[in-house]
């Protein structure tokens, strides 16, 4: 992690939902800063106290805003707004003004980023290379969307355009166009069954929609490319949240195999909210006079324990060699800087002793 | 008991990703076959943990039987089944019910169907949703079916499909069938909803606005609220750790530092908790039934059969109370 904290031009973090992604996300940008480096984070679903004490809440979503701070580098958090930076790309893409309205004014463009899986981490991806290129920034820090998972983000450049390329999409504006004249018998077919199926009102807004969009699929097929490479190039690393509990590692060991089969090795292990260490192993006997203390520290030290056996286990069973750290649950939910500022050393000192040791 | 869960044929359990869902239904599911009902779980998403919660790494689309010779179960004669459904199923069961599987091939092989679903969104739902209709009305229906959600705020447009489809257009067969699940959806002796939560801030706001969307939207009954994994206070750990502290000194031996700690974590942890549970109840004054945290990094199926036991014990006295309305 120091390494990439370092040298790496853009830092993923990964994970199930609730483990702490966005925590961590906005604690290894703190890092970052801390490093020397002009960061940014940006956040996808920050807890609203946590939002509110970064400043990143209501207009500001979109924008970046810097954070001031005792760093050599410097600080920016930004808020994900995927429906204002899927609007930017059809403006961009359009070929005028009315194209790029009509697009916008489709209803099924307007439901496209709840409707159309991946689109949330597409523009999550799509916001990282706007910022990656960003003069102003030298390391970027992207959170993930909840509930997402490796593949939604990797995967999610080629399914739009394997959206709006769809051979439904070619048949339906075939007529219009000279070569394709010779149509696609088997399609047209297909168009007239689903209408049987939803009704024919739906199926002109598809229509309406493949058409407005027309034209545009070439500069999207170009930037999905671009943003693709950029997700897995090497100056990218992966950093893999997770909870010490038997669910979350199940979904991490997911995620984990579905990078590897995209030949992406995971930089880090961040393994999230374990049971605080209170400075000891074990209790050996029970005091009597004192129960519930007793009672309180042998049930935190079963847990603590139970949590090292799972992490063990599953980082043996781990391809790959990610640098393992951990973050012990802070007595108060992470809601301000400092509390991220908290985390964030946690992260740089085992970082650093990892990195000495290798 | 028995009238909590016979109160309606369909028992939806939603909540943010992380909650603990699965396992809440999970222990619904046992504690509802205890009580004498043949309990039918339903897993909709493709990596849900229901069937690990039993020891099966995966549920089939057809019936499981997972009551075990559960030795309450079994004298209180109910039953505990679980299966997958998947919307790609459910579409071509759909079709073939409808003398269209000619179409279903075609629509699946092509991909056709996820330009349609991207289009229509809530199809896939849609599809889902019908067939556990579907399975209320066959002749040996179970009596209760209980579905994990799929994570919120998925769980919204989930429960919205069936109107939002039907707003957006949609004709013939899909229409009919977005009618059928909206109805089935706003009567409560159909299905009700238990949303689900952790005692933390996100967890608790989203389920706050899921709750007011879903009855704004959908019309579905609530069921009570299950905050899960509460920490379960320890008498008098505050009055011991008090003592303890005004006797510390730094030189005192490590073991009454590491009391200390341990202690002061988590009345913390109990303290931020009972905040969020008050916010939870000021914003949203429902009946709440709260789950505790198990000493635990993984649940087998004697802790599910421990939370169907806390379920059902505070079930009982929601209804002792007269909390449960005329659900019971
Ligand atoms: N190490 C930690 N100690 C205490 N609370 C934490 C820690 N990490 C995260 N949290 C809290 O857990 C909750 C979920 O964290 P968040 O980063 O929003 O998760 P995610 O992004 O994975 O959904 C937040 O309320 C946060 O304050
Ligand atoms: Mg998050």
């Amino acid at each position: 992690m120091t390494s990439s904290i370092e040298s790496a031009d853009v830092i993923v973090c990964l994970g199930a939902g609730g483990v702490g992604k966005t925590t961590t996300a906005a604690a290894v940008g703190v890092a970052g800063a801390l490093a020397g480096r002009r960061t940014v984070v940006l956040t996808v679903d920050p807890a609203r106290r946590l939002a509110d004490a970064l400043g990143i809440r209501g207009d500001l979503a979109g924008d970046t805003h810097t954070i001031e701070g005792d760093w050599d580098g410097e600080l920016s958090v930004a808020m994900l707004d995927p429906g204002a930076t899927f609007d930017a790309l059809i403006h961009e893409h359009a070929a005028s003004p009315e194209q790029a309205e009509r697009v916008l004014e489709n209803r099924i463009y307007k439901n496209l980023t709840s409707s159309l899986g991946g689109t949330n981490e597409y523009m999550a991806a799509e916001k990282l290379r706007e910022l990656h290129l960003d003069d102003r920034f030298d390391l970027v820090v992207i959170d993930t969307p909840p509930a997402s998972h490796a593949i939604d983000l990797l995967d999610s450049p080629g399914r739009l355009t394997r959206f709006v390329d769809h051979r439904l999409y070619r048949s339906i504006l075939a007529p219009k166009k000279g070569i394709f004249r010779a149509v696609n018998a088997a399609t047209q077919l297909a168009v007239r069954m689903v209408s049987k199926v939803v009704g024919s009102d739906l199926l002109s807004d598809v229509i309406d929609f493949f058409a407005a969009f027309d034209g545009m699929d070439e500069g999207f097929r170009i930037r999905a490319d671009e943003v693709s490479k950029l997700l897995v190039a090497d100056s990218t690393a992966y950093v893999l949240v997770t909870a010490a509990r038997q669910t979350a590692l199940a979904e991490s060991a997911w995620m984990v195999e579905s990078l590897a089969e995209r030949s992406i090795a995971l930089e880090s292990l961040v393994v999230n909210r374990l049971t605080p260490d209170v400075g000891i192993g074990s209790l050996d006997t029970l005091d009597a006079d004192r129960p519930a203390l007793d009672r309180n520290l042998s049930e935190m030290l079963e847990m603590r324990t139970m949590e090292h056996d799972l992490i063990a286990q599953f980082v043996a069973d781990l391809k790959g060699d990610p640098a393992v750290i951990t973050v012990d649950e802070q007595d108060l939910p992470v809601a301000d800087l400092a509390g991220v500022i908290a985390v964030a050393s946690v992260i740089a000192e085992q970082a650093s002793v990892i990195a000495e040791q290798a | 008991m028995a009238a909590f869960f016979a109160a309606s044929h369909i028992l939806i359990v939603a909540g943010k990703g992380g909650v603990g869902k699965t396992t809440v239904g999970a222990s619904l599911g046992v504690a509802s076959a205890r009580s004498g009902l043949d309990t039918l779980l339903v897993e909709l998403e493709g990596h849900s943990t229901l069937g690990r919660s039993f020891g099966h790494e995966h549920l089939p689309y057809e019936d499981l039987d997972l009551t075990d010779d559960d030795p309450t179960t079994v004298e209180a004669g109910g039953r505990l089944r679980a299966r997958r459904i998947t919307p790609d199923d459910a579409l071509v069961d759909y079709l073939t019910g409808h003398g269209l599987q000619r179409i279903s091939g075609r629509l699946t092989e092509n991909g056709t169907i996820d330009v349609v679903a991207t289009a229509a969104p809530g199809i896939r739902d849609l599809l889902a949703l019908g067939k556990i209709r579907q399975i209320t009305a066959e002749t040996g229906a179970p009596d209760l079916i209980i579905v994990d959600a799929p994570a919120s705020g998925h769980a919204l447009t989930f429960l919205r499909a069936a109107t939002g489809l039907a707003e957006a257009g949609a004709e013939g067969p899909v229409k009919e069938q977005a009618d059928l699940v909206a109805a089935m959806l706003a009567d409560e002796r159909q299905a009700r909803v238990m949303l689900v939560t952790l005692p933390e801030e996100t967890p608790v706001s989203e389920l706050i606005e899921t709750a007011f969307s879903l009855e704004d939207d959908v019309g579905i009954a609530l069921a009570p609220l299950v905050v899960n994994s509460v920490t379960p206070s320890i008498p008098g750990l505050e009055s011991e750790l008090k003592a303890l502290d005004k006797s510390l000194k730094k030189k005192s031996p490590t073991l009454d530092h590491a009391r200390s700690r341990a202690a002061h974590h988590r009345l913390r942890q109990e303290a931020t908790q009972r905040s969020e549970i008050e916010r939870l109840t000021t914003e949203l004054p429902l009946p709440r039934i709260e789950l505790p945290r198990l000493v635990r990094a993984g649940l087998g199926r004697a802790d599910i059969s421990a939370l169907a036991d806390a379920l059902q014990s505070q079930i009982d006295e929601l209804d002792a109370r007269g909390l449960l309305g005329d659900e019971s």
